[in-house]
Order: C-alpha cells, then sequence, then structure tokens
C-alpha cells in the first residue's frame, strides 16, 4: 500500500515535471536566445545554455527600432478598449445580475451567440465597413474592432461577479435615499473591484495579443502595434532571431505579469467564459 | 424626463444595456449580416472600386466544385482531431492530477497556463524557432540523442502534426483548467460509498467520475473543436498553409482566397460555410448545457 | 526631346520656388526590401531641387497586401505617392483602378525599352497603355563552381543538355558527398520553384503557360512541352539521384559551396552572396551558363521578374501637386545615368539598350559579374502573365509540380489536373 502511494507519487510527479518542461521549453528557447551575443545567436551547433550573455539584442530593439513606438500604440489602443468596454460590459452586466425585464434571456443567447461567432469570420465585413467609416489606418479602427473580441466575454464575467455581491447591501442603500445609479456606483462597484480588475487585465491582454485586424486595418508605420512590429524582425532572407526573441520577451513581459499577480482571478475568469451560461 | 428614465425599474436595464447593444450590434452582428451579403456578391479586390455584381449563391456553389476547398476541409479535419486528442488526452490527466494533488497543483497549474495567455505571433515565432532546421532547440535534441535532424515545417508529411503540437502545447491549459473546475463540482458522497463497496481507483474513475464528468467533456470539445477549426493566426505565422497546402485548414484557406487571392466574396463564402459549422456544433452546445441543467 | 527640356525647365522652376517659399516636399515611396531605391536617393533629391524623398521598405509578403489595403482605403492621405509593384502584379492593380496611367510620362522614356519589359510596363500588356515603368529585371541562370566540376570528371559542357544534366548530377552528387556538398540544388519550398525550374524549360520546348483563345485566356502549360520539361524535372529526382530542398536560402547556400551546380537568379553570383570581392575577381572563382536544352538545336529561355514603378490612382486623382512631384521623381530615376547608378549598386540587370552601351556598360559590368551575358540574356527573356489571377495560377502549377515531383504522380496527368483548375480559375 504504502509502496503504491511512493510509486504513484513519483509517477505524478515526474509527469507534471514533464509537462512543465514541455510548456517551458519554447519559452526557454526565446528567452535564452535573446540573452546570446549575435555572434552566438546563428553559431551551429547551437549552445543550449549561453556560454556569453549579453544584453545587446535589447538595447537594440529599444534603441533602433519601432518597438518602443509599437509599445505605446498598443498601450493606447489597450486602454481605449479597455475603458470604453468596462464601462458599457458592466452597465449590462449589472442590468443582467439585478434586474428581471422583458427579453432578458433572448438578450442573454444573442450576446452568448455573438461569442461564438469566431472573429475571423467578421474581418472581411468589418474591413468594408471601417474604409467606409474612413477610420482605416487609425487606431480607432481597433479600438472598435477589438470591442467584438472582449465585450460578450466581460459582459458574463461582470455580471457573474455582481451577481455574487449580495443584494442586501444594495437595497439597504436604496431604502437610505439613494437612487439605483447611486447604489451601483457607491455601493456595488467599489465592492466589485476585483472582478474590474480582472475584466481589464482581460481587456488589456486580448488586445495585447491581437494581430491579425491591426495587421489589415493598419498601413501606416508610426501606427504599428507591438505585435506588428514583431513581425519588421522577420526579413524575406533571414529572420534576426536576437532582436526578434527580445522583443518577443518583451512581449510576453506584461502578461505573464498579469497572470503572476492576478492567476486565481484569471484562470476564474477564462472558465467563466465558457462555463456558465 | 431624463430623471425618471434613470430611475424606473422598468427602463432603467434598458438604457444600462444600451452601450452594451450599440457595440455590439456594430462590431459584430452588422459585419455578421453583411457577410452573408458580401458572400452573394464577386467581390474582388479588382472590382471594390468599381462595385461587385450579384452573384447569388454561385460563390457557394462553386466552392464545392473547387478541390483545394474540399483538400482544406480534410486538413481541418486532421489538424482538429489531432488537436483534440493531444489537448483532450493531456488536459484530462493533468486535470486529474492537479485535482487530486492539491499541494503542488498551486505552481504548476501557473505554469501549464502560460501558453493560453501569449499572443498567436509570439506562439507562432517562438515554435518556428523551436523547428529550425539549424538552430532549432528540437533539431539540436535529436543531433544529441544521434538522431537525424528534421525539416519540421518544411516537409510536407511533418509540417501539419508540427502545426498540431503547437497547437496542442497551446491549447492543453484550457482543457485542463476547465475540466479542473469540473472536477470540483462533483460531489464526494459516491466516492465514499464506492469505498466501503472496495471498488478499486480505476473502478471509481471510470464509474463515478466519467459519467459525472460527461457534460463538461462534451461541452470542452465542442469548445475545442470550434476554436481549433477558426483557429488561422498561428498556422498564418508559421507556414502559411505550405508547403504544397499540406497545412491549408479551412481558415487558413478563407484568409488566402480574401486577403491573397483577393477574391473577399469567395472568403467570405467560405466563412460563411465555416460558420454553418460552428453553428451546428453551438447546437450541441446548447443541447449539453441544457442536458446538465 | 523639346517636351524633355520644357520638363526640366519646369522641374528647376518648381524646385527653385519650393525652395524659395517652403520646405521640402516630401514624396513617400513604398518599396520590398532588398531593392534600395535608396541607393540613389540623395542623387534624386539633387535633380529634383527642394524633394524630401522617403523610402519605406515593406517585406515581400508583406509588400502586396499592404498596398491593396492601404489602396482600397481610397484616401490619399494614407497612400503613397510612388509604389513598386512586383511585375506579376501589375494585372490585378491596374483591373482593380488602383494606379494612375502614366503613358504620357512614360511612353517616350519606353521605346528603348526590351520588347519583353516594355510590353509588360503595359495592361493588358501591348495595349500601348502604360502603368510604370519596368526599369530593372533578374535573369535566371547555371550557375557552377569549375574547380568542383574538375574534381568530379564532369565537363561543363555537360550540363547544357538535359540527358548529360542528369548525369552530371548523378555524379556530382556521387563524388563530393564525401565532402558534404550536393551537385545541383532543386528548390522546391514554394511557388517560386515553377519559375526558375518549369517555365524557362517550357518555353524552350515552345510551350506557353497560357494562351489566348477566342479572346479569352486558356491553359496551355499541360501541353507536350509542359509535361516534357515535367518529366525531366522528375527524371532529374528520380534517375539523378537529385532531392528536392524545400527550405530556401535565395543562392547563399550555393554561395557558401554547400552545391556544385544552381540554377538561380543572378543575385547568386553577386557581391551580396561573395561579400568584398569584385566582378573580376567572382568571374575567376565561379561560371554560368544558359539552362540545359532537351536537344542540340533548342534554344534556352530564361525567365526574368523585376518591379514597375508607379504611382497610385488616388495620388493622380485627388492629390495633384503631389502627382507632380511623384513624376519629377520618376522622370529622374529614369534617367540613364540615374539608372546606371542605381543598376550598378544593386546589381540589378538594366532592361533597356543604352545601359548595355557605353559610357555605361564599363561601369555596370566593373560592378555587375557577367554583365555582357546577363544583359544579353535580358534581352531575349520571357515574363509571365501578368494577369490578375496570377497568384492562384502560380499556386496550381506549383501543385502539380509537387504531385508529380513528390507523389508520384504522372506529369500529364498532374499537369492536366492543374489546367483543369486554372480554367475554372480563368472563367470565373
Amino acid at each position: 500500500m504504502k509502496r503504491g502511494t511512493i510509486l504513484r507519487k513519483t509517477l505524478v510527479y515526474s509527469f507534471l515535471a514533464l509537462y512543465a518542461i514541455f510548456t517551458l521549453l519554447p519559452i526557454y528557447w526565446v528567452f535564452v536566445t535573446s540573452v546570446k551575443p549575435s555572434a552566438e545567436v546563428e553559431s551551429f551547433p547551437p549552445t543550449l545554455l549561453p556560454h556569453s550573455f549579453s544584453l545587446e539584442h535589447y538595447e537594440f530593439v529599444f534603441l533602433k527600432t519601432r518597438v518602443v513606438r509599437g509599445i505605446v500604440n498598443s498601450l493606447i489602443v489597450t486602454v481605449a478598449v479597455t475603458a470604453i468596454s468596462l464601462v458599457s460590459a458592466s452597465l449590462a452586466g449589472y442590468a443582467l445580475a439585478r434586474f428581471r425585464f422583458p427579453g432578458k434571456n433572448a438578450l442573454t443567447a444573442a450576446i452568448l451567440g455573438l461569442y461564438l461567432i469566431p472573429p475571423v469570420v467578421n474581418v472581411i465585413p468589418l474591413f468594408l465597413l471601417l474604409r467606409t467609416l474612413r477610420l482605416l489606418n487609425t487606431l480607432w479602427a481597433l479600438i472598435l474592432a477589438y470591442q467584438a473580441l472582449v465585450l460578450p466575454l466581460l459582459t458574463f464575467l461582470l455580471r457573474n461577479y455582481f451577481e455574487s455581491i449580495p443584494r442586501e447591501l444594495e437595497e439597504s442603500a436604496l431604502v437610505d435615499g439613494c437612487t439605483r445609479l447611486g447604489a451601483l456606483w457607491r455601493v456595488t462597484l467599489p465592492l466589485s473591484i476585483p472582478g474590474l480588475a480582472t475584466a481589464a487585465i482581460f481587456a488589456f491582454i486580448f488586445s495585447w495579443n491581437e494581430f491579425i485586424f491591426a495587421l489589415l486595418f493598419l498601413f501606416s508605420d508610426e501606427l504599428k502595434t507591438f505585435q506588428l512590429t514583431l513581425m519588421e524582425f522577420v526579413k524575406l532572407y533571414r529572420i534576426d532571431w536576437g532582436a526578434l526573441t527580445a522583443a518577443m520577451v518583451i512581449g510576453m513581459a506584461p502578461v505573464l505579469f498579469f497572470l503572476a499577480v492576478a492567476q486565481r482571478y484569471l484562470i476564474a475568469g477564462l472558465l467563466g467564459g465558457a462555463i456558465k451560461r | 424626463m431624463i430623471k425618471g428614465i434613470l430611475n424606473s425599474e422598468r427602463t432603467l436595464p434598458y438604457v444600462l444595456m444600451a452601450p452594451l447593444l450599440v457595440l455590439l450590434f456594430s462590431v459584430t452582428l452588422f459585419p455578421f449580416l453583411w457577410n452573408f451579403y458580401v458572400s452573394m456578391h464577386d467581390l474582388k479586390t479588382t472590382n471594390l472600386q468599381s462595385g461587385a455584381p450579384f452573384v447569388g449563391l454561385a460563390n457557394y456553389f462553386r466552392l464545392f466544385r473547387d478541390p483545394t476547398f474540399l483538400h482544406s476541409l480534410k486538413i481541418s479535419s486532421y489538424f482538429v482531431l489531432g488537436s483534440m486528442v493531444g489537448q483532450f488526452g493531456l488536459g484530462l490527466l493533468l486535470a486529474m492530477i492537479l485535482h487530486y494533488h492539491p499541494g503542488p497543483a498551486r505552481v504548476f497549474r501557473v505554469i501549464f497556463v502560460i501558453p493560453w495567455i501569449l499572443s498567436a505571433l509570439i506562439i507562432g515565432y517562438s515554435w518556428i524557432w523551436m523547428y529550425n532546421y539549424r538552430f532549432g532547440l528540437i533539431n539540436s535534441l535529436l543531433r544529441l540523442v544521434g538522431l537525424r535532424p528534421i525539416h519540421w515545417l518544411n516537409d510536407i508529411r511533418m509540417a501539419l502534426w508540427a502545426l498540431v503540437i503547437a497547437n496542442i502545447w497551446r491549447g492543453t491549459p484550457f482543457t485542463m483548467l476547465f475540466l479542473e473546475a469540473a472536477l470540483k463540482t462533483i460531489p464526494s458522497e459516491p466516492y465514499e460509498a464506492a469505498k466501503v463497496d472496495g471498488a478499486t481507483s480505476w473502478q471509481s474513475f471510470r464509474y463515478i467520475t466519467l459519467p459525472l464528468l460527461r457534460p463538461a467533456i462534451a461541452i470542452n470539445l465542442i469548445l475545442v473543436t470550434m476554436w481549433t477549426f477558426n483557429l488561422f493566426d498561428t498556422i498564418l505565422v508559421m507556414t502559411k498553409g505550405g508547403p504544397a497546402n499540406a497545412t491549408l485548414t479551412t481558415a487558413m484557406y478563407m484568409y488566402k482566397s480574401a486577403f491573397e487571392y483577393g477574391l473577399l466574396g469567395y472568403g467570405s463564402a467560405i466563412t460563411i460555410v465555416m460558420l454553418l459549422i460552428n453553428a451546428l456544433l453551438a447546437v450541441l452546445y446548447f443541447k449539453t448545457i441544457g442536458r446538465r441543467a | 526631346m523639346s517636351k524633355r527640356i520644357w520638363v526640366w525647365s519646369l522641374m528647376v522652376a518648381f524646385g527653385l520656388s519650393a525652395v524659395a517659399w517652403a520646405g521640402p516636399v516630401v514624396v513617400k515611396l513604398w518599396q520590398s526590401e532588398g531593392y534600395g531605391l535608396e541607393a540613389v536617393e540623395s542623387l534624386i533629391e539633387s535633380l529634383v531641387p527642394g524633394v524630401d524623398l522617403q523610402v519605406v521598405e515593406y517585406p515581400y509578403n508583406e509588400l502586396r497586401m499592404k498596398l491593396f489595403t492601404t489602396l482600397a482605403a481610397g484616401d490619399p492621405k494614407v497612400a503613397p505617392d510612388i509604389v513598386m509593384v512586383d511585375s506579376i502584379w501589375l494585372g490585378e492593380f491596374v483591373e482593380g483602378g488602383y494606379l494612375a496611367e502614366l503613358t504620357d510620362v512614360v511612353a517616350d522614356e519606353a521605346a528603348d525599352w526590351f520588347d519583353a519589359f516594355r510590353n509588360g510596363s503595359q495592361w493588358p500588356a501591348g495595349s500601348g497603355k502604360y502603368y510604370g515603368l519596368w526599369y530593372d529585371t533578374d535573369v535566371r541562370v547555371t550557375m557552377y563552381w569549375p574547380d568542383l566540376l574538375l574534381e568530379a570528371g564532369v565537363n561543363a559542357g555537360d550540363l547544357l543538355y538535359w540527358d548529360t544534366f542528369i548525369s552530371a548530377c548523378k555524379k556530382l552528387n556521387e563524388a563530393l558527398a564525401p565532402q558534404g556538398i550536393g551537385g545541383f540544388r532543386l528548390d522546391m519550398g514554394g511557388a517560386y520553384a515553377a519559375d526558375f525550374f518549369f517555365f524557362p524549360f517550357l518555353w524552350a520546348e515552345g510551350g506557353e503557360i497560357l494562351v489566348a483563345k477566342d479572346g479569352k485566356l486558356v491553359p496551355a502549360f499541360n501541353s507536350e512541352a509542359g509535361v516534357k520539361a515535367l518529366q525531366f524535372l522528375v527524371d532529374l529526382v528520380k534517375v539523378g539521384g537529385v532531392e528536392p530542398q524545400l527550405d530556401i536560402f535565395w543562392g547563399n547556400d550555393w554561395a557558401a559551396r554547400k552545391w556544385a551546380v544552381y540554377i538561380h537568379g543572378n543575385w547568386a553570383t553577386s557581391e551580396s552572396r561573395f561579400p568584398g570581392t569584385t566582378a573580376a575577381e567572382r568571374m575567376k572563382k565561379v561560371a554560368v551558363l544558359p539552362y540545359p536544352v532537351s536537344e542540340p538545336g533548342k534554344v534556352p529561355v530564361t525567365l526574368s521578374g523585376g518591379w514597375i514603378m508607379t504611382i497610385p490612382a488616388v495620388v493622380k486623382a485627388k492629390a495633384p501637386d503631389r502627382y507632380a512631384k511623384a513624376v519629377e521623381v520618376m522622370e529622374a530615376f529614369l534617367r540613364a545615368d540615374v539608372m546606371a547608378e542605381y543598376a550598378s549598386a544593386l546589381a540589378r540587370i538594366p532592361v533597356r539598350a543604352a545601359l548595355m552601351e557605353e559610357p555605361y556598360r564599363s561601369k555596370l559590368a566593373e560592378n555587375i559579374e557577367f554583365f555582357d551575358f546577363y544583359s544579353k540574356m535580358a534581352s531575349i527573356a520571357k515574363v509571365r502573365p501578368a494577369i490578375p489571377q496570377w497568384s492562384q495560377v502560380a499556386d496550381a502549377i506549383f501543385e502539380a509540380m509537387q504531385k508529380a515531383i513528390f507523389q508520384g504522380v504522372d506529369p500529364q496527368t498532374a499537369l492536366d489536373e492543374a489546367a483543369a483548375k486554372v480554367k475554372a480559375i480563368l472563367g470565373g
């Protein structure tokens, strides 16, 4: 019995360790490449551990490329997407959580239905729509288009969060003479800060990571988002792997940071969108 | 007047929903409906300015006579099937382990989730670098143990499976989290009863866990199928559908038709067919949720 | 001639006034990476006073889509003033109404151009309507390392005919394998493979890719000539033991002596692949030949690509000032001395007769190895039809090549299948 447990534990742990290695290897390979000096990046056979350490690629990426500009553009888009989606999703989420009104179920189903439409399906008409609105090649194109990616998820996320906050707190505020909106603003929202923060992080990650819409809707170099600037390191004749991997590490950093600080909420949120109806 | 609307319990919910609905209408529903219109026109980059002729269902008829499209359906089904088997098998195994070993779970879970939240571009480039013939880690390891290096992404027979591996890497965390959450909802009583009856752990897995997990598994499989079927960003980055169309999934063919060949109307028709496939899956999705409730 | 003087004096007047009253006018030019107009940027700026030429480079694959999405936006504010389009894209861009007609700007100039490129600057080809100028080209040839051939006991003359070419490859493979050197590199990594290994053979056998029938283009590459050409490639692999290569280094690995013989673009013998060498030094190291032909008496053909310099329609229609400036820049670039400077710096093969003669010839030959041979090849080269559906047609033909070479499908069947596909593509 005891022997079996030990054997089982060994098996379990070694499987976890193996899968962790599988998960981390590509990231390790990217990171290691980014800190190798140029000569070592494309030396054959490649060094599994870097022989010498160098920050030259990071220096190059920050000083000599459009990456910084791309980060600024991405932040502009991200902040705008987050602000707009957070406001509209929290209002709607609140309505769905607290009110009973005719058409509620139909609207819920419709939002879920829209969530199930893959974004790729809308690429062509969105392009034509933005062209008609003369918004192509502006960051507004992305700020609008990204709403499609984040709104349904955020709405369900926030609805679920509001539902978890006891109604009674709000009701006592109403008794004290607060309006509905006043109660939302003074009672429910302050209590929902973790939920709102999770939603904001989601909006950030989605807009930070997206690149197909950006590739198709932006033309000017000055408007390129961070992800698009990564593509500049891929040339017809060769890929500048040293610089590219350094830029990739920069791109992973904020996402990994959010994962580290808010993993519990993020994981719950990731599931919330899919499980809850 | 405005105050009245804002304070009335009858009108307020609609006011609160309004911004969301306006946004969703303009960026999702309206483009979605426009898609049908586009798919019935021979819209191309060459007549974008002059206006496209109405062709009715011709784009759809053409689709089913287009050998490349039929080929792409085949590739998609391999891609979906391969990804699903890998993601589901590993995901279920990991979910079980994490569920029954809460100690190490906390550390490992956060590591396992990483691929799920990285951008498609970064995932694509990471794997291109892993698969690089000369400088990639995988071929280096193969050489280390005395095996011949492989042209992962350039070989007609290997490329699709190379993409499947990358996609398993990316998608397994979702299945793991999803099934782990589902395991948490299973009450402990049946297991205790089984233990009293002297059931082995395999038996309690087979006869208690699996049946109770079935609805969650069904939803999970549907979601994974849908996402994998629609996925094309990492494929676009890694192989663009090549070599020799070996990785040309339906989603990738749609992208290629619309934005490489400039056939926007035809591309739209492909998205509608993809959508029908999605809708079929969504119906299954609602059915399984319904059954659970 | 008088027109030219008039234009020049106007330009000077314009230029002076621009300098006097305003800052430089920005002219934005988009090109594919590696085709550096910046080599003559300051020269052009000195010829067109008051112009600030800004060259923006995009990766080759991105450029076409960028041009489409940008020009489809129909907004002169986002459109560049001058664009370089790959010669095979001309049809779709013109049909889409994205490019300005430039007949009055370039027709006189084009009289000096070799036929293929003059026709290729027009749409439809040969119609007399110009949409820019095909300003440079490249040629595809057989290239080899003479010392490696000597070592393997292969006579360079064997590379001139198909049957001896196949046996030469076999011999080279066997003799050089111990050193880790391959005999012949056959690229099969993408649709470009047809440009190097199918179309030139097809043409030399008297075949065509497409032919006009009742005013409509129909596939012709599945003719006897096409089958013969594809069979040659199949034999090369089966009989000659040539292993098709799925990655491509655009000549870098041949230049690094990984292969004895290669069929590739002339850039593979240029300084970009042999850094720090002069043309004369390169001509001592490596050698070039025309494509092999099926039998003595057949004339080898080569395929030429290249770029067309043009102006977006939206600029001409909605921003006349910028259009005028863009025309000035274009005219400056098309001057024989500027083009000679450009071609020499980039090792591109000129497409006009004047540059094959003095005073330009010796300047070009100083930097471009095998200059006389390459420009002779360019003068007789054939080009791909720049029809709007070209990318689909090329994909279908490449698929047939892959089926024949990798999956053992009989060349006639593979080409017939592709032809049926192409027929549907062109008929739709």
